[in-house]
């Protein structure tokens, strides 16, 4: 079966600098596949080798199963979406859109109607006449992807699509891009940083370091079964600990209890420690403890119970091995 | 105080072009100031006489066709400076911009002796390509500047909505620069058209041009015509300054 995007053994080096090392990747079709991993883990170069703007050291990208290599990106038929919407400012929105339109010589009327149809989508209707610079940093993305998809591409990339909008708009977005992911149903290679939204927009995650791919699975998979601890800390903060057969155990704050583990399972471990912080996160309070030869601990407790704690307490620190994960070893 | 200060700066500024303004409306056939007799002789004979029109028309088309070459060469060169992985990079930035770093007199004398070889002393097209290299700093400088600012993922946007390479950077880079270029054609051309040294040892009297008439004329006597000349200059240098500071504000 031909896959919309498969990466075979991807490579690329700048210099002596290894900045992709050998990614095999295969995104099904509709499919929203994140990913995810810190500036420099070479996400957006694997992006930019699939658009053509990069050209691999090793390895290749096929998309609809064919060898992509020796085309250039206008010929690729990808979208992408930039992290600042590379919207071209001289133009208006509706032109924007009608670009790849344009490039593609479709007949002028053909193109208005499909251009209002793309605006539509991302409900933008009416703006069309308005210069980028008037629109909000949310809809100017939407112009983007309007722009990004109205060509019917065979793979969106977008790279840190939301990065550069605050946090209600990130979230408002979201949404928005779960929307058109389903009402489009388009092949989508997103990157990001920021683990909340892998988990939130993607089908599955893969995660990078360094160049590699160290996992891929559903954001389920990933968070329930890390298959090592840089993976597990990047989805949320984790504390790792040893178990009696000297196995790294990744417990999250809130599976620390604090106080006495009344009714908790027969395996229960305790651990006593003193208080160094006390943060209120609203419904929670996370506490940072140290204890001694384990050192830093974090607890996250519901705030009413975890009233009391200050730094400087001395208190209990309890976890249930049966809730924690087991890494690989 | 401030004002005073100020004052005497623009007095002592636009002095020279006051005195020329008054020289020109003279209507005598020697320099006297003031002018015992008023009117537009200067003037008929900067326009219609058989030696300043003719040096005009030669220094606008050496300045026109100059400007267009450090243009197209200059624009050329930022791109592969800018936007492509050209080996040694800062060597041929310094190259670009080199002609400007080097003694107009030295330039000239050097390029006084290849020419004679080549036996283009004396010829628009010796001058021409002369004037070329002169302005091209001007050119890779402005463009320079004005391309670091426009993102290079606005090319890549354009290329993979289906343009090709060339097409992305003249649909996007080229038209947001538009100013920048205009401004770098503007100033191409004055480098030219106010060139006086390099065009005295390469094109003489074989292609005069109108400063080089104009040093020429002080030399031997001057004719009073050259305060015509002059004010026509200046009001034709404000006004394309004008225009360009007009683009800019506009392109802000």
């Amino acid at each position: 079966m031909t896959r919309p995007l498969e990466l075979v053994g991807l490579r690329k080096a700048f210099g002596s600098v290894t900045a992709v090392d050998g990614v095999d990747l295969r995104v099904e079709p509709s499919e929203l596949l994140t990913l995810l991993g810190p500036s420099g883990s070479g996400k957006t170069t694997i992006l930019r080798m699939i658009a053509g703007f990069e050209a691999p050291t090793a390895g290749r990208v096929l998309i609809d199963g064919q060898d992509v290599s020796a085309l250039s990106p206008a010929e690729r038929g990808v979208g992408f979406v930039f992290q600042h919407y590379a919207l071209f400012p001289h133009m208006s929105v509706a032109d924007n859109i009608a670009y790849p339109l344009r490039m593609r010589r479709v007949p002028k009327r053909d193109r208005r109607a499909r251009v209002e149809h793309a605006l539509g989508l991302v409900r933008l209707e009416g703006l069309g006449d308005r210069a980028p610079t008037e629109l909000s940093g949310g809809q100017q993305q939407r112009v983007a992807f309007a722009r990004a998809l109205v060509f019917g591409p065979r793979v969106l990339l977008m790279d840190e699509p939301l990065g550069a909008l605050d946090r209600a708009l990130r979230i408002e977005l979201q949404d928005e891009l779960r929307r058109i992911h389903r009402e489009t149903g388009v092949t989508v290679l997103h990157v990001t940083h920021d683990e909340e939204e892998a988990l939130i927009l993607s089908d599955r995650v893969g995660v990078l370091r360094d160049g590699r791919l160290l996992q891929e699975g559903t954001p389920r998979e990933l968070f329930e079964r890390p298959a090592d601890a840089f993976v597990a800390r990047f989805f949320g903060e984790c504390n790792l600990l040893e178990d009696s057969a000297g196995r790294v155990l990744v417990v999250r704050p809130a599976s620390v209890g604090i106080g006495s583990p009344n009714g908790a399972g027969p395996l229960v471990v305790t651990i006593p420690a003193v208080v160094e912080d006390v943060v209120f996160l609203g419904t929670t309070v996370r506490v940072a403890c140290k204890s001694e030869g384990l050192g830093r601990l974090v607890a996250e407790a519901p705030a009413r119970s975890a009233s009391g704690i200050v730094a400087g307490d001395a208190v209990t620190l309890w976890y249930d091995p049966a809730e924690a994960v087991r890494l690989p070893a | 105080m401030r004002y005073f200060v100020v004052a005497v700066i623009v007095a002592f500024m636009f002095a020279p072009t006051a005195v020329m303004g008054v020289l020109s409306f003279s209507d005598e056939s020697s320099v006297s100031f003031p002018p015992g007799d008023w009117g537009l002789r200067q003037y008929r004979e900067a326009l219609f006489g058989d030696r300043w029109m003719p040096a005009l028309g030669r220094s606008l088309v050496v300045g026109s066709a100059s400007a267009a070459i450090a243009l197209l060469a200059g624009a050329l060169a930022v791109v592969a400076l800018n936007r492509t992985s050209i080996r040694g990079r800062q060597f041929l930035q310094a190259l670009a911009v080199g002609p400007l770093l080097v003694p107009s007199l030295a330039f000239a004398v050097a390029l006084y002796i290849v020419f004679a070889r080549l036996h283009v002393l004396g010829t628009a097209g010796g001058l021409i390509l002369a004037h070329s290299v002169l302005a091209l700093p001007f050119v890779v400088l402005v463009l320079n500047a004005s391309i670091a600012r426009v993102p290079r993922d606005l090319e890549r946007a354009a290329m993979s909505l289906g343009a090709g390479r060339a097409r992305a950077l003249l649909d996007v880079t080229a038209r947001i620069l538009l100013p920048a270029l205009v401004a770098a054609l503007v100033l191409a051309f004055l480098t030219s058209f106010d060139e006086v040294v390099v065009t005295s040892f390469v094109a003489g009297i074989g292609y005069e041009t109108l400063p080089r008439a104009i040093f020429q004329d002080v030399r031997e006597g001057v004719d009073p015509a050259i305060a015509a000349v002059g004010m026509l200059l200046t009001a034709g240098t404000a006004v394309l300054l004008a225009g360009l500071a007009l683009l800019r504000r506009r392109a802000a």
